[in-house]
């Protein structure tokens, strides 16, 4: 064993072990589980949290701590590591706590317990992980806790039908890092993560059967990350996945789906050696980006309409991660886990909102036509353009030459614009000052998001490779994706400031919006029946009796 | 269509009336904003309860009692005793009693324990099991899975027709309505290929344009034979009641829906349609439709296997009798056949609550104190209002009573400014007049109100960021890192949150008065017309901007009077100068696209003209409301009118906890009509001619109980006098200390909620309960309700009864007409009855009556919930509402009524109401009655006979004395049944 940097690497290991030791011994020692269990788990994430905290400032204030073997086997833990130790258990500690009220009479209470814990610990492991295997240990355990949570309601098919969809996509995604894992163990021996590019320079050149092992070991990565994101074609496991309690569904969306991105950001001095599978990356988060957000907009349940927003987002964080922009992914990742996971712990308010949408006192009638319209999108476009250009120029002039950064501005900028124009829409026009005040505080949350990105980067640079890596996919390619936002966006505002034109629009093409429709409502239906008919029908007259029905199989009382 | 004889509209027609037929199984289904507790069997009253409980099971799959393993674990338990199923067994099978014993050797059984054993040991009764439906037979046949994929496809499209608008993009026309949308957009869905029987899109289009021709159709190519249709079409909405349920409620409660019209022909042609383009398809890969129609019918039923014989030898073995006794065994169980036991065990159950709680009323009257009361306290006749009741008592000579939270005054509340008004009263009612709130400081009131318009403004614009393709990814990224914070924080100290939260952003809603008296004509004129000057004002700004804001109050009504045609002449406007073209095209705007026109402005009018009661409006409402209470003497100081309503955090049935009489609301703004009505001097004349004298310095006031933090608000406290300021303020006190005393009892019954024993922090435990996120079971609401008690308070007065009953006072001394008890059993009554039926069917069957698992919740369509991804839309209250865990907490018993009053007036009453006559008839609901304190409890059998409740043994020889002991007495009794 060795360790670096006086008492912290037993804190590191804390951070990671505390809240599955804690579980476990509760699990071992309190008879029947309950809530003392479940308290007792919770004090262990509690501790693995206080922890993850310490090991996240000291790494800031010094150098890295290992913790492991000579070669590296064990946990590494920087800059990243630290960020990502504190969103886990964070995320972790709230859905436990959550959940001890919430799962209160759940008969499958103390499993929660233990495999949250067990999730929680496998993924701190998995971004503190010293080598190759111990990632793709830890990568695969995390996996294994995930579909034991979402079998939680075993009663209900849909639940055991996720647990299985995600089991058999996680087969492929953890085969192929597995795989990959072995590649590099058969080649190289176990590789050290504490430095990457060192690692990367090691597999440069090498050969397995004839193919380029890092070409071969990054495609594999790949796939990992995508079928673990829930990226096209692996993102159908996603969905279903609401069959789950709404803690798991948190934990789920804040920590374990976003994993493909820390896998990306983590290995990649060893993809940019391997620009196809990057582009193959690139591909595949643009069109999940595009496809996960449309299909949420057709959901009329939140948890779908959430489920479909993560997919999309996660399609985002790989597109960023494939541009170079390495920091901002993991930015994306972090805040996205926050949102989301509140965004679902708090789905039962839905009803609350809308009655209160609806008690609010009358706003004026939106007034003045299409010429308005135009008018309020030129002033939303404009004073947001000003305003983000300004903020950038002031903050952080070096966030336009970023790889990707671009890309990251403009959709930045549409945000902000649709929130412009939306207001300009909603408040009652006319009232100069309002307006103003309105805008400056726009402006305000535009430079508190320019700036929060660029200290991320700034914090996160000692740990990622150069910028200036070549090897990532062009910015270019992200165009198309733009175009697509962007038209959205005009026939969302077109929509608005002239209805009569949208309809027009509409009945023009009557045919086409009903079979968009359809596709798109469907793609996001998790059905309990496949096929009404099977490829072969039993031959008629061999099973003559009934069969019985059961129309009520699962009954939990 | 020109034939001579078109017999399309007949048929069509009597399709329609067979759907209307079938639809019994259903009640409307409510959307969760306004939460209403209904009978889910409520359509099928008239059959009374056991046979109502059958066709649930045939059409549905539902269970309609716990089951009898269930009972028979009760039984282990003591919750159920050999002593209660004898008691059920009497009054149940008194055939099967007569029978002589059976000799068993030496021994000779009595038929009673031969059935108990019955009951007790042999092969449980089957789970219910539906009839298939002709997709289902063909499933069976086949192997194919047609019945369940065609449910799936279906749900996916309810739910998207019937959404209120929380999908970002709405299913296209929806105008057309369920069927045509579905056809419409079907004949364009290549996904339809999923099911397996290729692409349908043609064969969708080619389906009739009327739903009623498609489902004919499409039961004709099902084979199902005339006579079996209106079974079939049970079944099919039987298999997804949420759904169907639903658009029941849409159809009834808003015909005039043009945007999205709904009815159970359009559901049922899609769901047969579709069925019958499957079963056509696998029909052509299997022999041909002909062929396949023929064998569906002649598939056998599946067998029933309850046989006598196997009941006889595990009635044999229990008893430990020979097989000698077999025949005589045999012969007392063939009077009970399977299909009646679990109503037996279900009378039992019954039965072991309502005794000892008729023993604890089996008293005396308590002496009534002479005294005039601190104050009287009315509360709604909720169940939760009992503890809050008997702990006030303890508090202070308080004299309380129990009302229908709506106060007799039945409105569509606005508040203050509010765009949407409520329905606040019993939906049995519909209400004719609107009360709205009127600021007593017009400046704050607009701060305040554009305080709330801002906040609505961000969260709309936050919403569509939200909702579109460009945007979610910065928003997630911007705000993460202010909703992840406050998630931490709320999770892990709730309290303090809470707390922080309210302090810092609520800002208070200013003072206000209800409007209750109507407007004259001129007032009504002056409010339509200062509205639409604002309009004007508004749309000038938006044309004209800066110079627009120059229009003096004289442009502003000069060119509203133009719009309207009231003024001709194009006279010159002082403050903007308009050009006559630009003038036209303003005032075009304002006709066309505001609604500024003359017969507009007759419709705002007529809205306005609905505000506020008539005088004589004002008067029936006091009076009602105090004859049927039974308040019309010793009025005390003071009388507080106290509403109620539930605060709860992240729970989309919030509204289930809030006032059933107030139409799923909160009862606060009743309260506070009622209170301002009865303290009208013209009301209190009137009162005083009719015999009510209510004394000069009697003052009402109005008031909430928030039931999950056990606080009562004290609304409109500026206009109590000076005089009855120190009342005020003693009655606050009392009502804090009753509330803190009411938590901690009610924290000793909540599970995962240690009694801190001390009830401060008890009380402040509870308001952090129900503003906890986390918080699956904020309160117990109504759960473990069982009677619902008519009489003074003398009847319950002392007795603990654990927040059980529903508690209407009522004195028949004033009520001589017995025109008020006929209120009380034909209104409060049945909202009560709906309730229990409500909790009973969700705990019986929580899969198919109730909602389920709450932890699995998922909001759909702005109006309910499914389970998980999928599915049908889920009916009645969450499982974590009736149950802890596996346990049951609310006891699925039929509500017993208990009424203090003339027997003689009950019959009458009866004898006027079919309602009641199914309801007590029906065994939906259990009367029993006493003329007087003193008089044996007697019950009213179906046949309008009334007999003795209580047996001579019940009779305890000493009833115990008023107060305390006898409710020592209650509560010991009432703590066996828990």
């Amino acid at each position: 064993m060795s360790a670096s940097g006086g008492i912290i690497p037993a804190v590191l290991a804390v951070a990671v072990l505390a809240p599955t030791a804690a579980a476990a011994l509760a699990s071992l020692l309190i008879r029947g589980g309950g809530e003392r269990g479940a308290q007792a788990a919770v004090a262990g994430t509690a501790l693995g949290t206080l922890a993850a905290a310490v090991v996240l400032v000291a790494v800031a204030a010094g150098d890295p701590v290992f913790l492991g073997f000579g070669d590296g086997a064990g946990l590494a833990a920087g800059r990243l590591a630290g960020v990502l130790l504190v969103l886990v258990l964070l995320v972790g500690l709230v859905v436990q706590v959550f959940a001890t009220r919430y799962l209160q009479g759940d008969p499958r209470y103390a499993r929660f317990f233990v495999l949250t814990a067990v999730a929680v610990s496998a993924t701190a492991a998995m971004v503190s992980a010293g080598t190759i295997v111990v990632l793709a240990v830890a990568w695969v355990l995390a996996g294994a806790a995930l579909v034991g949570l979402l079998a939680h309601e075993r009663g209900l098919p849909a639940a055991r039908r996720a647990a299985r969809r995600g089991a058999a996509i996680f087969t492929i995604g953890d085969g192929a890092l597995v795989l990959a894992a072995a590649l590099i163990v058969a080649a190289v021996g176990d590789l050290s993560l504490r430095d990457t590019s060192a690692a990367a320079a090691a597999l440069e050149g090498r050969e397995v059967l004839g193919l380029s092992l890092p070409a071969l070991v990054a495609t594999l990565i790949v796939i990992a990350a995508l079928a673990r994101s829930a990226q096209v074609p692996f993102g159908s496991w996603l969905p279903g996945t609401v069959a789950a309690p709404t803690p798991v569904s948190a934990l789920l969306h804040a920590g374990i789906v976003n994993a493909g991105g820390i896998l990306l950001v983590m290995l990649a001095p060893i993809l940019v050696l391997a620009p196809g599978a990057i582009l193959v990356a690139f591909a595949a988060g643009a069109v999940t980006a595009l496809y996960g957000t449309i299909l949420m907009l057709a959901r009329a349940d939140v948890k779908g309409q959430l489920a479909h927003s993560t997919m999309g987002q996660m399609g985002f964080m790989v597109v960023q991660a494939s541009l170079g922009a390495l920091s901002a992914a993991i930015f994306h990742l972090v805040a996205h886990g926050m949102y989301k996971a509140t965004l679902f712990l708090g789905s039962g308010s839905v009803i609350h909102e809308r009655q209160r949408l609806r008690r609010a006192p009358r706003a004026a009638q939106r007034v003045g036509g299409a010429g308005r319209g135009a008018r309020d999108a030129a002033v939303a476009l404009s004073v947001t353009f000003a305003l983000l250009a300004g903020s950038v120029a002031l903050i952080a002039p070096d966030l336009a030459a970023q790889p990707g950064g671009l890309i990251l501005l403009a959709f930045a900028w549409a945000t902000a614009a649709q929130a412009g124009f939306w207001w300009l829409r909603l408040r009652r026009p006319g009232d100069a000052a309002r307006v103003t005040a309105a805008f400056a505080l726009l402006g305000l949350a535009i430079a508190a998001y320019v700036g929060l990105l660029s200290a991320f980067k700034t914090f996160l640079a000692p740990d990622l490779p150069a910028a200036d890596l070549s090897g990532w996919a062009p910015a270019w390619l992200a165009i198309p994706v733009l175009a697509v936002a962007a038209l959205a966006l005009a026939l969302n505002w077109i929509a608005e400031a002239s209805p009569a034109t949208a309809a027009r629009l509409g009945a023009r093409a009557a045919g086409a919006r009903r079979a968009l429709y359809a596709a798109t409502r469907r793609a996001g239906d998790v059905p309990d029946t496949v096929r009404a008919l099977p490829g072969r029908l039993r031959p008629d007259g061999a099973h003559p009796t009934a069969r019985p029905l059961d129309p009520t199989p699962a009954r939990s009382l | 269509m020109t034939h001579a004889i078109d017999r399309t509209p007949e048929l069509r027609a009597r399709l329609r009336a067979e759907v209307g037929l079938a639809a019994d199984i259903l009640v409307p289904n409510w959307p969760l904003s306004s939460f209403i507790a209904v009978n889910p069997l409520g359509g099928l009253e008239e059959q009374g309860f056991e046979q109502a409980v059958r066709v649930a099971e045939a059409t549905m799959g539902a269970r309609g009692h716990l089951g009898e393993e269930r009972f028979r674990a009760l039984a282990a338990e003591g919750r159920v005793t050999d002593e209660d199923l004898r008691r059920a067994l009497e009054r149940r099978h008194p055939g099967a009693l007569a029978y002589p014993p059976v000799h068993a050797g030496e021994r000779e059984i009595e038929p009673a324990d031969v059935l108990i054993a019955d009951l007790r040991h042999a092969p449980p009764a089957p789970g219910p099991a539906p009839e298939p439906t002709a997709a289902e037979r063909v499933d069976a046949l086949l192997g194919t899975s047609i019945a369940a994929a065609v449910d799936d496809e279906v749900d996916g499209w309810c739910a998207a027709f019937l959404d209120e608008g929380q999908a970002a993009w709405a299913m296209p026309d929806r105008d057309r309505g369920l069927y045509g949308a579905w056809r419409a957009i079907g004949a364009h869905d290549r996904g339809l290929r999923r099911l397996g029987a290729g692409d349908l899109r043609a064969q969708v289009a080619a389906l009739p344009e009327d739903p009623s021709d498609a489902l004919a159709e499409g039961l004709r190519v099902l084979g199902v034979a005339e006579a079996a249709r209106g079974a079939e079409l049970r079944r099919h909405l039987g298999r997804r009641p949420g759904w169907a349920s639903a658009i029941r409620w849409r159809a009834e409660n808003r015909p005039d829906e043009s945007a999205a019209p709904a009815g159970l022909v359009d559901l049922l042609a899609v769901r047969v349609s579709l069925e019958a383009l499957l079963v056509r398809a696998a029909a052509e890969r299997a022999g041909g439709l002909a062929e396949l129609q023929r064998a569906i019918a002649e598939a056998p039923a599946a067998l029933d296997d309850r046989g006598l014989e196997a009941r006889t030898a595990a009635v044999a073995a229990a008893l430990a009798a020979g097989p000698e006794t077999r025949p005589a065994i045999a012969a007392i169980l063939e009077e009970v056949p399977v299909p009646a036991r679990p109503a037996i065990w279900q009378s039992a159950y019954e039965e072991h609550f309502r005794v000892p709680l008729l023993r604890a009323l089996d008293r005396p009257a308590p002496a009534r104190p002479a005294a005039r009361p601190l104050a009287q306290a009315v509360f709604c006749i909720d169940a939760r209002s009992e503890g809050l009741r008997r702990h006030l008592e303890r508090e202070g000579d308080y004299e309380t009573l129990g009302f229908a939270g709506f106060f007799a005054v039945a409105m569509r509340f606005r508040r203050l400014g509010s765009g949407g008004a409520d329905d606040s009263c019993p939906v049995l009612l519909t209400p004719r007049n609107d009360v709205s709130e009127r600021p007593t400081d017009a400046a704050l009131a607009e701060r305040f109100l554009d305080a709330g318009r801002r906040d609505a403004a961000r969260r709309r614009t936050l919403h569509h960021v939200r909702e579109d393709v460009a945007t979610p990814f910065a928003m997630a990224e911007a705000s993460g890192w202010v909703l992840g914070p406050a998630a931490v924080a709320k999770t892990l100290a709730p309290g303090a949150y809470d707390r922080g939260r309210s302090a810092l952003s609520e800002p208070d809603a200013p003072t206000t008065r209800v409007i209750i008296d109507r407007l004259d004509a001129r007032d009504a004129e002056d409010l339509v017309g200062a509205d639409e000057r604002e309009l004007v004002r508004a749309v000038l700004a938006a044309r004209l901007g800066r110079r627009g804001r120059r229009a003096s109050a004289g442009d502003l009504e000069g060119l509203r009077r133009r719009a309207l045609g009231t003024e001709e002449a194009a006279g010159a406007l002082d403050g903007v100068r308009l050009s006559p073209a630009a003038e036209q095209e303003l005032l075009r705007e304002l006709r066309d696209e505001h609604g500024l026109t003359a017969e507009g402005h007759r419709a705002r009018l007529q809205e306005v003209a609905a505000l506020g009661f008539s005088r004589e409006e004002q008067i029936g409402i006091a009076k009602t409301a105090l004859v049927m209470m039974g308040l019309t003497r010793g009025f005390g100081r003071l009388v507080l009118l106290c509403g109620h309503g539930s605060r709860t955090e992240n729970n989309p049935y919030e509204a289930a906890l809030d006032c059933g009489a107030c139409g799923g609301n909160q009862g606060g703004p009743n309260a506070r009509v009622a209170a301002a009505i009865l303290n009208r001097g013209h009301v209190r004349d009137a009162l005083r001619v009719a015999g009510i004298e209510v004394p000069e310095d009697t003052f009402f006031l109005a008031g909430q109980h928030d039931t999950s933090a056990d606080t009562v608000t004290i609304f409109d406290r500026d206009l109590v006098p000076p005089s009855h300021r120190a009342d005020v303020e003693r009655l606050a006190a009392d009502l804090a200390a009753a509330g803190a005393a009411n938590s901690a009892e009610r924290l000793r019954r909540l599970p995962g909620a240690p009694d801190p024993g001390d009830a401060r922090a008890a009380h402040r435990r509870a308001r952090t309960r129900g503003r906890d996120w986390a918080q699956i079971r904020p309160e117990w609401g109504l759960a473990r309700n069982g009677a619902f008690i008519v009489g003074g308070r003398h009847l319950t007065q002392g007795l603990d009864l654990e927040c059980r009953a529903f508690l209407h006072s009522y004195d028949a001394a004033v009520d001589a007409d017995g025109a008020m008890l006929e209120t009380i059993l034909t209104a409060p009554l049945v909202v009560a009855q709906w309730i229990n039926c409500q909790y009973y069917f969700s705990t019986v069957d929580p899969e198919v009556f109730g909602a389920g698992n709450k932890t699995l919740h998922n909001v759909v369509s702005g109006l309910g919930v499914l389970r998980g991804p999928g599915g049908d839309l889920r009916l009645g209250l969450p499982a974590q509402g009736a149950l802890d865990g596996e346990r049951l907490y609310h006891e699925p018993v039929r509500l017993l009524a208990i009424v203090e009053a003339p027997l003689a007036r009950i019959d009458d009453i009866v004898a006027r109401n079919p309602v009641l006559q199914h309801l007590f008839g029906g065994e939906w609901v259990a009367i029993t009655a006493r003329e007087q304190p003193g008089d044996p409890w007697l019950r009213r059998e179906a046949d309008g006979t009334w007999v003795p409740y209580l047996e001579e043994q019940d009779v305890s020889p000493a009833a115990p004395a008023a107060g305390e002991a006898g409710g020592e007495a209650a509560t010991n009794a009432m703590a066996v049944t828990a």
